[in-house]
């Protein structure tokens, strides 16, 4: 099956060769369409919440808005359901069974390892010994041109003791006898006695790539000069040869036996296994690509999602900044895996079949990210949007503290009439379980991929939780800051008892006495700075901080 | 005790171990069914395993940038392969996992191999059968005796899934059943071994049981006509590792050829694969309606909000219009061959035979059916089969014969004619510990009330005898005469129970397992067998096993003179 390459815009089915045209196209195409029908829909989800809440006038502000919003979390949930919905018919359910536990196993690496190692590290020993001796022989080799023949050979000798020719009556490898046909040779290396037969020949040039680690490969290496010459060359012959050889050319090959070629060969692959090639490195950068984005993706779901419940803790400028970031590492990882996929080899030939494999599954692998990730990413308001969502929001702050108030005023007529310590703890109880909503934290990470839809009831939830909390003072200053104008809020400001409240916020807001605002501002200017530099964790926390320091304004605003 | 679930953990884990980084899976042909019983290629891709080798396949090309994964049986040439691989590794570094106990000899032979000391892991993970369905394993292996590798195989594979349910037994076997009664004993010998005695150090409240079955006495379930899905696929087109070949159905596309029906990845087939034919048609059409209603749906999107619908949903529409168009295919292609067959008719004789005691009537409908050219002739031949069987020592030779002799008018070859005396051979009553018909006893009047009752269905009244069997064992009622002991007797309320059946379990008694379970009574059952049966692989185990035809095995065996 060919593997089809790019996307189509869900929304008007165009066919867009890559992750970067399909969001350029949906930012510039399909924008005013949606923000039209996300703020239909937006609307359409408050207004549910205010039926719900004058409806229910007597009952406790906090758990009708929290059942607000859980029945919008169940609507939403429904939607996303359909599917199981279908398929969920009938079924044999064995789940009320213990969780299976992961399986007994046996692991064998310990005894293993000390069978390996035992015999790695003999093998290195011996290893380490050729190495000496093939060091000393290579610079013997290049020094060789100042000494005469049997000055050599003598040298040679010295580094690796032979084996005396006069006891030895069989080749050492094949046990075959010597005679005048099986002439006695020398392994260079351990000196050992053995046969033409027996003889393998290592050549110099995987010498002194076995050499390459060796501080001191530069002066082993042949005097380019001097082996250019021809004389040089035919000398090199000659040491080379034993006295009992003959008829035999090997300039450029060491003379050894079996054992000692296994281990150098041995060598030879140990230190070429090291070897990356140029998929290595472009995965590497994939994954840490993916792994940043990993880190950033959280931040900007927490910036989107505050934003598009008309919050003021993150300014939309740099929201659209981490989500253009956040694509730009996207837009790598599909490059990344569309090269990785392409990948050739440097003399420009065709990868094998299973290396051409990998590098398809990586980019399937990379595609299917893409998909969970980058397409999921929900977007951000507009300026007006943004604007008409937090006029929204301020609208329903103060229903909510008109509610507040009438509620106190029902109180207060209440306390009048009811004894004094049955009232004290009535209002103890009111205020205790006003608290425990604050209780509750903001989800640290939105969407994630397995659980979406009941995540999503979290953060609408929350979502509701924070507006609940934000103070008037901190929406009048935010107004200031963001010069939103103010409407419809004249018309909310007639009802009874909302005057004298509003002189007490005024008051605390002329004077900028109260502590508590204070702290607040602050801890705005901590957020922006933060957010500047880009420091997401501690946008967090001094987040939670806010949150903590608005919900004690909006009950004492109250009180 | 959920088996596909024990085998998943092993495999995540052996991923897990291997770290981040590009990955490859090197397999047996084994291991490779078994991995993919339970993960599927994407699966498996998500972490970021971008290949897949066979062992055995030594011309592999080196890429020093994978990490390995070996998932392997431990026999004796997948050692030695892997003893070549170690010596010029291919891979940058081997996790290597046995799927089965290996001795400490071979774990040193590999050890003296890994000069380049690019392995990582040595483990064994008892991943070592076919995990078919949670509580359902196989090792599909056909014919089963007490001799040769195969035998071997079930009983490594027995152990490996003991081990994976962390479960150590008792064992009860069949005692008219020479099979059961060697694997109970190996099987007990494996548990109790000295050395083993670490791998078996399980404590439970009260010990599980296993209970080792004989298909013999019960010859009746895998000749039946089946009606729920699974059973009736596997009856109709036969389902091999969750694959099911569907090129013989007329007209049907290319990519719908071969399908995959897994419980793991097919949740439409996961939820309905218990459920009758009938309800299945019904299911389906809410699907195919609610499916086109979404695809109109997402024909019309036109915000953001039913893009990000769209597209959140999007891997869930497009695994659902795979769904929607492999199981209408199953689903017509079964519709058509029940119709043009008179599968309905054919299986309700047969359920009148195995489930009411009136000769002379079964008898003239077998007739009928026989002469009646649109049956097929596997159908024929099966409800001979089965009125051979329940009236056992009632027909007359002559009244046989005739049956024979309408079966061969239709052209079946002689071969499969030796069937009829074949399981009358083998599987008559004397042989089975079983009373599957039990004529002349009180007890078939309850049973024929019960079928008088119109109960739920025609077509489903046939309860298979390991029903009998676990809930005897429920009530403390199995017989020791019939089911003795493995060593000592250790209670006889099990709550886990593990059933080995030899020579084959059926879909229909894996349902009925799973009916079992999930009714809650308290005890929890997991089916395993060599093999799971249809009617036709079913009559080719009856051929094989019969005494004429391993006879003539024999007499084939033996070197020429």
């Amino acid at each position: 099956m060919a593997q089809l390459e790019g996307f189509i815009c869900p929304l008007c089915m165009q066919a867009l060769p890559g992750v970067s045209q399909l969001e350029r196209h949906v930012r510039e195409e399909h924008n005013d369409t949606a923000t039209g029908k996300m703020k239909a829909n937006f609307k359409q989800f408050i207004g549910k919440a205010k039926t719900t809440l004058t409806k229910q006038r007597g009952g406790l502000e906090e758990s009708v808005v929290s059942e607000g919003a859980a029945a919008v979390g169940v609507r939403r949930e429904g939607e996303e359901e359909g599917f199981q919905s279908i398929i969920g018919v009938s079924g044999i359910n064995t789940s009320l069974w213990p969780e299976q536990e992961f399986g007994k196993y046996r692991d064998h690496l310990d005894a293993f390892r000390k069978v390996r190692d035992s015999r790695v590290q003999r093998i290195a020993v011996e290893t380490n010994r050729l190495l000496v001796r093939l060091e000393k022989l290579l610079r013997l080799l290049k020094n060789e041109h100042a000494m005469k023949q049997k000055q050599l050979k003598a040298l040679e000798q010295d580094i690796v003791p032979w084996k005396k020719d006069s006891e030895s009556k069989r080749c050492m490898k094949c046990s075959r006898e010597f005679n005048i046909h099986r002439r006695k040779h020398h392994c260079r290396l351990c000196g050992d006695v053995i046969c033409k037969k027996c003889s393998n020949f290592f050549p110099f040039s995987e010498a002194y790539q076995l050499m390459s680690d060796n501080p001191n490969y530069r002066s082993l290496l042949p005097d380019p000069a001097a082996t250019a010459s021809k004389q040089k060359k035919n000398k090199l012959k000659r040491f080379l040869k034993d006295e009992d050889d003959e008829d035999e050319d090997t300039s450029d090959e060491l003379r050894v036996c079996p054992s000692c070629e296994e281990l150098l060969v041995r060598q030879l692959a140990r230190m070429s296994s090291e070897g990356r090639t140029e998929v290595v490195g472009l995965y590497e950068k994939m994954q840490v690509t993916m792994t940043n984005a990993e880190k950033l993706k959280p931040k900007y779901l927490e910036m989107a999602d505050s934003l598009l419940s008309g919050e003021y803790h993150f300014r939309l400028m740099d929201a659209q900044n981490v989500r253009q970031d956040l694509v730009k590492l996207y837009e790598v990882v599909d490059a990344l895996s569309k090269r990785i996929m392409n990948l050739k080899y440097d003399d420009g030939g065709e990868p094998s079949p299973s290396c051409l494999k990998v590098q398809r599954n990586i980019r399937l692998f990379a595609s299917s990210y893409l998909q969970d990730n980058l397409l999921m990413l929900p977007g951000l308001p507009t300026v007006e949007k943004l604007k008409d969502l937090r006029r929204e929001k301020e609208r329903e702050i103060e229903e909510k503290k008109l509610r507040l108030l009438k509620e106190k005023e029902e109180k207060r007529e209440l306390e009048i009439a009811a004894a004094a310590a049955a009232n004290k703890r009535d209002s103890g109880a009111f205020f205790g379980s006003k608290k425990e909503p604050n209780t509750l934290q903001l989800p640290s990470s939105g969407m994630k991929k397995e659980n979406s839809s009941s995540s999503r009831l979290d953060i609408s939830f929350s979502a509701i939780d924070s507006k609940v909390r934000i103070s008037p003072s901190f929406k009048r200053k935010a107004k200031a800051v963001f010069g939103i104008k103010e409407s419809g809020e004249t018309s909310s400001t007639s009802n009874r008892g909302w005057t004298a409240e509003a002189a007490v916020t005024e008051c605390l807001d002329d004077g900028e006495l109260d502590p508590f605002e204070l702290q607040r501002q602050q801890l705005l200017g901590y957020i922006a700075q933060a957010e500047q530099a880009k420091r997401f964790d501690e946008v967090a926390t001094l987040k939670e901080s806010l949150h903590e320091i608005e919900a004690l304004m909006v009950e004492r605003g109250t009180t | 005790m959920d088996v596909v679930r024990g085998v998943k953990q092993y495999v995540s884990r052996m991923i897990a171990e291997a770290g981040t980084g590009m990955k490859v899976l090197i397999m047996d042909k084994e291991t490779i069914s078994i991995v993919s019983m339970v993960y599927s290629q994407s699966d498996i891709l998500q972490k970021e395993v971008y290949n897949f080798e066979l062992l055995s396949n030594t011309g592999r090309e080196a890429m020093k940038h994978l990490s390995a994964i070996c998932i392997i049986r431990p026999t004796i040439e997948n050692i030695d392969l892997l003893c070549t691989e170690l010596k010029t590794p291919k891979y940058g570094s081997y996790f290597i996992y046995f799927t089965n106990r290996i001795d400490r000899g071979s774990i040193e032979k590999l050890a003296l191999c890994d000069d380049q000391e690019s392995v990582r892991e040595v483990k064994e993970y008892y991943a070592d059968y076919l995990a078919v369905g949670q509580h359902l394993f196989s090792f599909n292996i056909d014919h089963l005796t007490t001799s040769g590798l195969e035998y071997k195989r079930v009983c490594d594979g027995i152990v490996a899934a003991l081990l994976s349910l962390k479960k150590k037994p008792y064992i009860r076997y069949t005692h008219s059943s020479r099979v059961s009664q060697r694997l109970a004993d190996d099987l007990y010998r494996s548990i109790n071994h000295r050395q083993e005695r670490e791998l078996f150090d399980f404590r439970s409240d009260v010990p599980p049981l296993l209970l080792i079955l004989d298909r013999k006495d019960d010859p009746v379930t895998p000749l039946l006509n089946q009606w729920s899905y699974q059973a009736m696929v596997h009856e109709v087109f036969g389902i091999q590792n969750h694959r099911v070949d569907l090129s013989r159905a007329p007209g049907i596309t290319k990519e719908l050829q071969e399908i995959v029906l897994s419980p793991e990845s097919d949740e439409f087939f996961r939820e309905n694969m218990y459920l009758n034919f009938g309800d299945i048609g019904a299911n389906i059409k809410t699907m195919v309606d609610s499916f086109q209603e979404k695809q109109k749906s997402h024909a019309k999107i036109e915000s953001i909000a039913d893009m990000k619908a769209f597209v959140e949903n999007y891997p869930q529409f497009r695994k659902l219009s795979g769904t929607v168009a492999k199981h209408v295919a199953v689903v017509s292609e079964l519709s058509r061959i029940v119709a043009e067959h008179h599968l309905m008719a054919v299986s309700e004789t047969e359920q009148d035979i195995v489930t009411q005691s009136e000769k002379s009537n079964h008898y003239k409908n077998v007739e009928s059916l026989i002469k009646n050219s649109a049956v097929r002739s596997v159908d024929c031949l099966r409800l001979v089969l089965l009125i051979v069987l329940r009236y056992e020592g009632q027909l007359k030779r002559s009244e046989i014969d005739h049956l024979v002799k309408l079966l061969r008018m239709r052209e079946i070859p002689d071969q499969k004619l030796d069937l009829v005396d074949a399981i009358m051979e083998s599987y008559r009553e004397e042989k089975r510990t079983s009373k599957l018909f039990e004529s002349s006893n009180p007890l078939t009047m309850k049973k024929f009330l019960r079928g008088l009752k119109g109960v739920e269905n025609v077509y489903t009244r046939h309860k298979p005898y390991l029903v009998d069997v676990l809930e005897n064992l429920m009530k403390g009622k199995l017989r020791e005469s019939q089911y003795p002991f493995m060593g000592d007797p250790l209670g006889d309320k099990p709550q886990d129970v593990i059933v080995f059946i030899v020579g084959g379990a059926t879909y229909a008694e894996a349902f009925a397992v799973a009916q079992m379970n999930s009714s809650n009574q308290g005890m929890r059952i997991v089916l395993g067998s060599n093999t799971i049966l249809n009617s036709e692989s079913f009559m080719t185990e009856i051929l094989k096993s019969s005494p004429r035809e391993s006879a003539r095995e024999r007499f084939r065996q033996l070197p020429p003179v």
